[in-house]
């Protein structure tokens, strides 16, 4: 019997949460190895970039490079991941969840720049800089922290903080 | 150490190469060998971010009409070409521990690597070097005579998911240039896994007053989320000046011309930005699928089709299922990337440059 998209949502959210190991697994192993784009369970993914399981890290780190494509109503649950974690590679999978919804996860603005400022993980700070020039101008709040980015900061980061301004500048002109 | 002069800088080249002893030592032997890893560098920080646009200023188009690049499907029963060789570039997804213990997918992979007499691997997670010496053990144990190198594992800093490039070669076929590998110095931080360069030379038995052919490859594997056309960050972007810096190196170091790009660029042939700008540029598999799902151009190999005259042509593309009687499942437990294969003649054949052929798309 072929499951709904709904009920099969449903089962991989299941599958990636049990509490075995394995199970998890093989679950991360199918959904990165499925060949097609997957919604819905962005943040749980992320979260397992931070598993005590090597192998459901490494997993988890190819399907959000190439399978995971996030969608609208994750916004919110990225936002929190965001917000809560102190995880550097959990900071940096979902400020590229966030830059690549683009101007619909105008929302995450704020974050982002806390963790643009804030992140102990250079990629991550990186990231958030990505993310906040896809945004574009909905992202213009973040204006002053992409301004405090200087020459005492990373070469990378201070180029992807400058292309973030002229994002957030540029495309409003 | 060895002192490598670059332009108008000097830099200091570590090459303590991690490399495989090949069929005369088993597995247990290799480890008890031990590796040496590869991590000689040139530095190339002081990249021109602008392309070095041609005399057309255009684009070499590939996949034009009247293309003389023929796909094929390749014969792996037949005995190897004696004045032809051919290199495959293969993202061999998540290629570590855990693939390794899984005995049909390494008789897969070590079946498609013996197939060809050179290839360039992506998404190597070995740190350990045991993937990929045991890779090489499986080909040899059947009558191989391979040898790999890897580079260190490469990636984000700060970042726990780092990667690793490979080649592995049948040494009765080639012959890697002593010395000539290291991966590219990014001090500026313009890309997140920095290409591999090596160079090879075939081996193959060639007709007096014959040269046997040499050449550079940049492996490489970009970071999907930073190769939009749209960005200033561009990857694609930072390829071509790889691609001059080195060449122009190996040029000025070893009169060398024929040099590839090859690997997982994660863009079709339409997005490969100023490094598919650089006049004469090709990319020999066009607009054919390279992923799994045949549904994704991402796995190039490209050459400067005015210097590399060696390319015979012939090329392809290996689909799983329909060349290797995989099912779609089996086929994703190797890996979501199709390997891709090119054939050049085993000898050099000298560029011919005619002004009014320069702007002329091969494909």
């Amino acid at each position: 019997m072929m499951l709904s998209p709904h009920e099969s949502l449903a089962a991989l959210n299941f599958e990636l949460t049990h509490d075995d190991t394995d199970r998890r697994c093989l679950a991360m192993r199918k959904l990165a190895q499925s060949g097609r784009k997957q919604s819905g369970v962005t943040a749980r993914v992320i979260l397992l970039v931070a598993d005590g399981s090597e192998e459901i890290r490494e997993w988890a780190c190819e399907a959000l490079e190439s399978a995971i494509m996030p969608v609208p109503h994750e916004v919110n649950d990225l936002i929190q991941v965001l917000r809560e974690t102190r995880d550097g590679e959990v900071e940096y999978w979902t400020a590229t969840m966030l830059g690549r919804l683009g101007v619909v996860a105008s929302g995450a603005t704020a974050v982002l720049a806390s963790c643009l400022l804030d992140s102990p993980c250079l990629a991550a700070r990186e990231r958030a800089a990505w993310a906040l020039s896809e945004i574009g101008p909905a992202a213009r709040s973040a204006m002053n922290a992409l301004r405090q980015i200087g020459p005492e900061d990373p070469p990378r980061l201070q180029r992807l903080a400058s292309s973030a301004i002229q994002s957030l500048v540029g495309r409003a002109a | 150490m060895s002192l490598l002069r670059m332009g108008k800088r000097l830099v200091r080249s570590r090459v303590s190469p991690i490399r495989f002893l090949g069929p005369s030592v088993s597995l247990a032997g290799l480890v008890a060998f031990g590796f040496m890893l590869l991590t000689g560098r040139i530095d190339l920080s002081s990249l021109d971010l602008r392309a070095l646009v041609g005399q057309t200023g255009t684009a070499e188009v590939p996949g034009s009409p009247g293309a003389e690049i023929t796909p094929v499907k390749l014969d792996r029963g037949s005995p190897r070409s004696a004045d032809r060789i051919r290199i495959a570039t293969f993202n061999i997804q998540k290629f570590g521990d855990t693939k390794m213990r899984k005995p049909h997918v390494m008789q897969t992979l070590a079946g498609i690597i013996g197939s060809f007499d050179l290839v360039a691997i992506q998404e190597v997670l070995s740190p350990n070097a045991m993937p990929v010496a045991g890779l090489v053990d499986l080909i040899n144990r059947s009558g191989g005579r391979y040898e790999a190198t890897l580079c260190e594992p490469i990636g984000e800093k700060d970042n726990s998911y780092r990667e690793q490039y490979a080649f592995v070669w049948d040494t009765t076929r080639m012959r890697i240039i002593p010395y000539s590998s290291y991966v590219v110095a990014d001090t500026a931080d313009r890309m997140h896994r920095e290409p591999m360069v090596t160079s090879f030379e075939s081996r193959v038995p060639v007709a007096p007053g014959q040269i046997p052919f040499r050449f550079t490859i940049i492996n490489a594997h970009t970071d999907p989320d930073v190769v939009s056309n749209k960005a200033v960050t561009n990857e694609m972007n930072v390829l071509d000046d790889v691609f001059i810096r080195v060449r122009d190196y190996e040029y000025t170091q070893h009169q060398e011309d024929d040099i590839f790009v090859v690997g997982d660029l994660n863009v079709d042939v339409q997005n490969l930005g100023e490094l598919g700008q650089i006049p004469g540029m090709i990319s020999i598999v066009g607009r054919e699928p390279t992923n799994t799902a045949g549904t994704k151009t991402y796995d190039h190999i490209l050459i400067d089709g005015n210097t590399t005259k060696e390319f015979s042509g012939r090329y392809g593309v290996i689909d799983y299922v329909s060349d290797l009687g995989l099912t779609a499942e089996q086929a994703l437990e190797v890996s979501d990337h199709r390997p891709v294969w090119a054939e050049f003649s085993a000898y050099e054949i000298p560029p011919v440059f005619n002004v009014a052929q320069q702007s002329q798309p091969v494909r």
